[in-house]
């Protein structure tokens, strides 16, 4: 297949953004548009598996987002880049899994034999990484609409930075979002409830668990005196958001905290519609 | 994250020397020297010209009581137009220096 | 060439595997063996004995001694046969056990094959072997101790009490070291500064230690019994037998800085002295800081102050060549930076504080005067939470080991805060105490019970600001419970690190250092203190964490050491030495650049350049030999003729496959 510049991303959407998650997918690819990236969306992706894939070491289970890196190294591209937390951290720590152990590696690849081996050349890359790359300075001439005066708690959730080998900055002290949105005009608020997990999965089954963890985190975002929060898990999106209505029924004096993804407020910012 | 830069506790007990800063504005030719030396950076030029067509140093607004009689910028003024003379009284660092 | 060949049981270490008789009928048919016997134990008096006898009644001029690792047993034998009046040089250690017997336990009949090829192998070095004489150097009695803390300072005034001239180096203005910095040592609570006073005093005075403050070692030379040392004197730009410590200087210095000695939590000026005991009593302009540079000097409050006229700012930094004998390494600990421990908020809130930082602030002397405040507000803390194994005991982090004083300096904190403020709340949250010294278990105890401090066993996993204080995330694991609690001050207990420039020094001394940077000893249980380069020895945190009690019996250690060296006129050295054959020598140079220690030089004589070799400086390592592309230069005793004759007769004319 053709040969790909460095410059043309592979756009990895995962399964929500395309039903839940759309108004993520949107924003970003505006962006994406209006700051000049080339990002396309590789065509014939599959689920990437999330928490079924990172269960545990066996390799059968990485085939889903094996798979993936595969088809976008035939189709000639170098690094994929990816919206959702989940997606980010199963195709990486896969390819992590792989890249330095030839004899799974070529397990994997005798097995999927329909499809071309996987020689490990493909990264993957968060979105927010990619904005980085691309220069602070140059987004910070971009913004046509300074979020002046906002203040912005930026929430990180856990798989972004978690585990260390595929975080995209410090567990600890991460500053990513923090530099992102000074540049974009508003200020970021001291937050330190900001890498404690939403409470994830257990929305599914178990939503007083969740209720409890978003009242926590959104009520340490208001007492340092945060106008909203931002995100980029539609997962967490969907835990410190959706589930107000679960939290103000738990805590009734509970008031509603504004909660968006960031490519919200950075579409805003650079003015676009 | 910028590190936490830790400011002594103990500043009350030091005492700096402090100075007032005297410009003979009509000997000035503005060559900023003194402006570029002064280690506190207490001084700019002024709006002001003076008769032959010069702007001379001034204190920046509210530094008045910054200088600290090192007298860079009276060593180093090639007309004598500017000197520090030491105010007696004793200043303690808690509050004119910066961490 | 009459050889003798001795062949040991070890018992059934090598009995048990090699064919011993078989070994024994073979290796006297070999060329020139008179005597070819086995023993039970040769190592043994007897075995020694029996050794001796045979060679008197033989006349034999080789041996051979099959048996153990001649790391184990090679002096012995040595000594057996330089005892029956033989040179040790034309013995041989044949190694059947570690190399033979031992490894290959399941297959005996080709274990024998392989003990006759190593006696084989043997009696071919021995062929080409020539007696050689042990050289004697002379000894320079003088030591130089490296680093001033409370263990150069012991060391340095223990060979100093016996006589002998000791030159004392530190880079800091004054010695001293992190047990000035201290408020009060465990379990005695003494205050250290009233114990360590009184010893720097006297290393001040005393006649025969050379004080060397603000200065560096740069270049190291040499061998055991002479060292060439050069020593740079960074310049304080005070004349040190002009001033008098009168301290006008600094009233009328304009710069404030932080004070490293108080830890950035008191402040000093940029002329100072970093702590009012300090030794020398002499002041040092931190040319950094201050005003003035190098080339420009405009600020002369301090030169105009000083009534001395000690000031002068056009001081230049001074070489200092010495020759010594021995070393004595002793350049201690730092704690690991606060930066380095972020998930308990270390470097981003001010009311997270280091132990050492805790020690300036309980001191009388201190930025405080004893006073416990919080940093950020001055306010006294109530409520106190102290973290220990702070970054040790983590190898996660890359710190697997343990810092070995924290448990025991964590227990004195919370006693000295309780009787500060006694109606104030001590948390600790610990792993394991670890009190193991004379009295610590019952200071620990006393702690516990009597001080009403709460013991918690789990750790933290988060300490983060809310509302003007701090709130601590952990776990009490012996009730099973997730704690928060909300502090004022939160103390860690920060692994401990070999000082700043142990890799430079450990480049300069060909000392070898553990991952971590703690210098290697010879034995960790046997030879603590001798490490591997003859002639420098180690003490106190440099080599491991430990107190201060540890520090001062390990560098007594070492200064005997260093005693026991300085107590022969003249030393023996291996002449296992490079010797050049100035025939084939070329004079290319490859071996002078390819030598570590810097042994060989190229010099002319009559139009021909060839290697000379300093036989004080080589170590016999062997670079030379391999380097060179004539096969001029030979390791007495392990002559490439010696040793290809070995090869050959190990593979006894095989291909190799």
């Amino acid at each position: 297949m053709g040969e790909r510049t460095e410059m043309e991303l592979a756009y990895f959407p995962g399964c929500t953004l395309k039903t839940t998650a759309k108004n993520l997918e949107i924003s970003a690819l505006a962006i994406a548009e209006s700051l000049g990236l080339n990002i396309k969306e590789f065509p014939e992706w599959n689920c990437c598996g999330t928490v079924y894939s990172l269960a545990s070491d066996d390799l059968i289970k990485q085939l889903a987002s094996i798979r993936n890196l595969t088809r976008a190294q035939s189709l000639g591209y170098k690094t994929i880049v990816t919206l959702c937390s989940m997606c980010y951290n199963t195709l990486a720590q896969s390819n992590l899994l792989v890249k330095d152990n030839g004899e799974k590696l070529k397990k994997i690849n005798e097995f999927m034999s329909e499809e071309e081996d996987y020689r490990g050349e493909v990264e993957i890359k968060h979105f927010l990484t990619v904005l980085k790359e691309f220069g602070l300075e140059n987004i910070k001439q971009a913004v046509k609409r300074p979020l002046s005066k906002l203040k912005v708690a930026c929430y990180y959730g856990c798989l972004l930075l978690r585990p260390q080998k595929v975080g995209i900055d410090d567990c600890e002290q991460p500053y990513i979002l923090e530099e992102l949105v000074s540049n974009l005009g508003a200020e970021p608020v001291n937050f330190p409830y900001q890498v404690e997990c939403c409470g994830s999965y257990h929305t599914a089954i178990k939503p007083e668990i969740v209720a409890m963890r978003a009242y926590r985190i959104l009520e340490n975002a208001r007492e340092n005196n945060a106008d909203l929060v931002i995100t980029s898990c539609p997962l967490c999106y969907f835990n410190l958001k959706d589930r107000q209505k679960d939290v103000k029924r738990l805590y009734t004096g509970f008031k509603k905290m504004p909660v968006f993804y960031f490519t919200e407020i950075m579409a805003d910012a650079l003015g676009i519609t | 994250m910028a590190v936490a830069q830790r400011k002594p506790l103990n500043l009350a007990e030091f005492k700096v020397p402090k100075g007032k800063v005297i410009v003979f504005t009509e000997l000035c030719k503005g060559c900023e020297l003194c402006t570029e030396y002064c280690p506190k950076e207490i001084l700019e030029l002024s709006e002001d010209y003076n008769e032959k067509g010069h702007h001379y140093p001034v204190i920046k607004p509210g530094m008045e009581g910054d200088c600290i009689y090192c007298l860079f910028c009276q060593e180093v003024c090639p007309d004598f137009a500017i000197f520090s003379e030491q105010v007696e009284e004793e200043v303690s660092a808690q509050n004119s220096v910066e961490f | 060439m009459r050889v003798g060949i001795f062949i040991c049981h070890c018992g059934r270490n090598i009995a048990g595997v090699v064919d011993v008789n078989w070994l024994k009928q073979e290796a006297a048919k070999l060329e020139n063996v008179v005597l070819s016997e086995d023993y039970i134990y040769i190592c043994s008096e007897p075995g020694q004995k029996f050794i001796c006898e045979k060679i008197k009644e033989l006349n034999l001029s080789h041996v051979i001694v099959a048996a153990c690792t001649a790391s184990l047993h090679g002096e012995t034998f040595s000594r057996a046969v330089e005892n029956a009046g033989l040179n040790r040089y034309l013995l041989e250690i044949a190694n059947i056990r570690e190399q033979c017997s031992w490894v290959h336990q399941s297959t005996p009949e080709i274990a024998t094959k392989k003990a006759l090829r190593l006696i084989k192998a043997a009696l071919a070095k021995l062929t080409y072997a020539k007696p050689l004489i042990p050289i004697k150097a002379p000894v320079t009695r003088q030591a130089l101790v490296i680093g001033g803390g409370i263990a150069g300072i012991q060391a340095a005034l223990d060979i100093a009490n016996a006589g002998f001239d000791v030159y004392l180096v530190e880079k800091g203005p004054s010695i001293g070291g992190h047990m000035a910095q201290l408020s009060e040592t465990f379990p005695t609570l003494d205050c250290s500064s009233c114990i360590l006073t009184p010893k720097m005093v006297e290393v001040a005075h005393h006649k025969k230690i050379h004080l060397l403050t603000y200065a560096e070692v740069k270049n190291i030379e040499g061998t055991v019994g002479n060292f060439d040392v050069t020593i740079v004197k960074k310049p304080r730009y005070v004349w040190e037998d002009k001033c008098t410590g009168c301290n006008d200087c600094v009233d009328v210095c304009p710069v404030i800085v932080p004070n490293e000695f108080d830890q950035g939590l008191g402040a000093r000026k940029a002329v100072y002295i970093p702590f009012p005991q300090a030794v020398p009593l002499i002041y040092t302009i931190d040319l950094e800081h201050c005003l003035n540079t190098e080339k420009l000097i405009v600020c002369e409050n301090c030169f105009k102050a000083c009534g001395p006229r000690a000031i002068d700012f056009l001081m230049e930094e001074e070489e200092i060549k010495i020759k010594v004998g021995a070393i004595i390494v002793a350049t201690g600990y730092d704690v690991i930076p606060l930066e380095a421990l972020p998930e308990y908020g270390g470097g981003r809130y001010p009311d997270v504080i280091t132990s050492l930082d805790l020690e300036r602030l309980l001191s009388p002397s201190g930025p405080t005067g004893g006073v416990i405040k919080r940093p950020s507000d001055g306010k006294i803390p109530k409520s106190i939470v102290f973290i220990q194994c702070a970054g040790s005991r983590d190898p996660e982090h890359g710190r697997p080991y343990c810092s070995k004083i924290c448990c025991m300096y964590t227990a004195k904190h919370a006693l000295l805060y309780k009787h500060a403020v006694p109606d104030g709340k001590v948390y600790i949250f610990y792993i394991d105490i670890r009190a193991a010294g004379k009295k610590y278990e019952e200071f620990v105890q006393r702690i516990v019970e009597e001080e009403r401090v709460l013991y918690l066993r789990g750790k933290v996993s988060k300490v983060f600001g809310k509302n003007e204080k701090l709130a601590v995330w952990g776990v009490d694991t012996l009730t099973g419970r997730a704690l928060e609690i909300e502090a004022d001050l939160v103390v860690l207990a920060p692994a401990i690190m070999p000082a700043k420039g142990w890799k430079e020094l450990s480049q300069t001394l060909k000392l070898p250092a553990d991952e971590f940077g703690f210098f290697t000893e010879m034995h960790p249980k046997l030879r603590p203190v001798e490490s591997p380069a003859i002639g420098v020895y180690l003490t106190g945190a440099a080599q491991s964490p430990k107190d201060i009690s540890e520090t001062v019996t390990q560098a007594s250690a070492a200064a005997s050491k260093v005693l026991a060296l300085f107590s022969q006129k003249r030393i023996t050295l291996e002449p296992i030495k490079a010797e050049v054959d100035l025939e084939l020598c070329k004079g290319c140079g490859i071996c002078a650049k390819i030598c570590p220690f810097g042994a060989i030089s190229i010099i002319k004589k009559k139009k021909k350049k060839y290697a000379q070799v300093s036989k004080a400086a080589c170590q016999g390592c062997g670079s030379c030999m391999g380097a060179c592309k004539f096969n001029a230069i030979n390791i007495a005793h392990f002559t490439l003729q010696q040793l290809s004759e070995q090869v050959d007769a190990l593979l006894e004319g095989e291909k190799w496959q």
